[in-house]
């Protein structure tokens, strides 16, 4: 073994500790098994079974739940006779009337525009892995992945929508229509897919493909 | 054998923010896949501290002006959001009210003595507790988001109850304040780097 200045080359296997600097060496970790700091207990890396079939099966689910979201109403209200119902859209729609611009694209990217990014993020970086077609650009990805896992707040959108409903319920007559179950059912399969998401295992991978095909990658 | 529990503390090695590649420091760019090398979040405490400000400034709107307007056959009422948990408790609607009250009032009050006192703690003594800092550092992290629930109802809400001068909801000015203090106090939180808190840790443990 060797130490820093020497050498050695860390640039695979090993990994630095996010949250306490801790240089550790991690290797292939066999799938269903996951790594943790030894000092500061911080979980480095879940290697999940089948993990990047799973990214694309359990996004493209999603995809198509939100554009079946987006189709109709999501939730009606009847009160003394008058209906209405609204759909995804025209949420963002009616904040934007109201003259709440600001709120209205602030709902609009932390709850479609980001899922939708980070889903397709998600399916293009396991598709360019499972074909083995890996470029600087698909790097930079893995860096987005992590600002949108950040910002992306869709289930507490949906939280925000159950609690309306039970807030208002008092006062109006509330139904849930079918865009209601398909966002619901996108929450469920974006968390799926976000949940096999792992920015070590996708690195190791991108790295093996770069180490078998003997390619370099141009820095941008 | 690799070694496994030592610490370099960003001296001489460094991990690049892009694809966690480790590396020597001192170059300009990794090596791996040409994204800048730093080894440490830059002006992180400074950083933490205007953000952190910032958040604080405007949790003050956010409690104080209605976060949404209701009027119903031309009475106008105006919520705060102490008094949205009031009305909830009234109504017997005991979770919601709970739901509400933890993550509208309580969380951020939390979050800011959080991360203040981990802030300070940084800015002056470092030997303290590691363990324990970077705990509340995790949590800190992992509840910022949900104080956003409230934003989303009153968006919702607007959206949804439209019904001219039978009922309508419009949200109220402390709707963005309150968003803006949770995006700021999200920022706060990732920008303080829980690395510091390790500093001195090898160092005091030796003695």
């Amino acid at each position: 073994m060797a130490f820093p200045g020497t050498s050695e080359d860390y640039s695979y296997g090993y990994l630095i500790c996010h949250e306490c600097d801790l240089l550790t060496f991690v290797g292939d970790v066999p799938s269903g098994h996951k790594a943790t700091c030894p000092r500061c207990g911080v979980v480095f890396t879940r290697s999940r079974k089948s993990a990047l079939d799973r990214m694309l099966v359990f996004g493209f689910t999603a995809i198509i739940c939100l554009l079946f979201s987006n189709l109709f109403s999501y939730v009606d209200i009847s009160v003394q006779g008058q209906d209405r119902g609204i759909t995804l859209l025209e949420t963002v729609q009616v904040l934007f009337e109201l003259d709440e611009r600001a709120l209205a694209v602030f709902v609009l990217v932390v709850i479609i525009a980001l899922p939708t990014f980070f889903v397709s993020v998600i399916c293009w970086l396991a598709v360019s892995i499972k074909l083995e077609r890996v470029s600087a650009r698909t790097i930079r990805l893995l860096r987005i992945i992590g600002y949108l896992q950040f910002w992306n707040m869709a289930e507490i959108f949906f939280l925000g929508i159950l609690i309306s409903m039970v807030k208002v319920s008092s006062m109006v007559h509330v139904e849930v229509g079918l865009s209601f179950w398909a966002y619901a059912m996108f929450n469920v399969f974006f968390i799926a897919a976000f949940a096999h998401v792992d920015r070590f295992q996708l690195a190791q991978a991108i790295k093996r493909i770069v180490r078998d095909q003997q390619v370099s990658l141009d820095a941008p | 054998m690799p070694p496994s529990t030592s610490a370099y503390y960003g001296q001489n090695l460094v991990s690049c923010h892009q694809c966690d590649t480790v590396q020597a420091a001192g170059q300009d760019r990794c090596s791996f896949c040409g994204h800048a090398l730093h080894g440490r979040k830059r002006y992180s405490l400074q950083r933490a501290w205007s953000f952190l400000t910032t958040a604080l400034i405007l949790y003050v709107p956010a409690n104080v002006l209605p976060i949404m307007t209701t009027s119903e056959l031309g009475d106008e009422t105006l919520n705060t959001i102490a008094g949205g948990v009031v009305t909830l408790w009234g109504h017997g609607d005991y979770l919601i009210a709970l739901i509400i009250l933890i993550a509208s009032l309580l969380v951020p009050l939390a979050k800011f003595v959080a991360l203040i006192t981990l802030c300070l703690g940084s800015q002056f003594t470092n030997i303290d507790k590691p363990h324990t800092k970077v705990a509340v550092y995790r949590l800190t992290e992992f509840v910022g988001r949900w104080s956003m629930v409230d934003v989303f109802v009153v968006a919702f809400l607007a959206s949804l109850i439209q019904l001219g001068n039978l009922m309508s909801v419009h949200p109220g000015p402390a709707a963005l304040a309150f968003a803006g203090m949770v995006v700021f106090s999200m920022l706060a939180a990732n920008s303080l780097d829980p690395k510091l808190f390790w500093d001195d840790y090898e160092h005091h443990q030796q003695h």
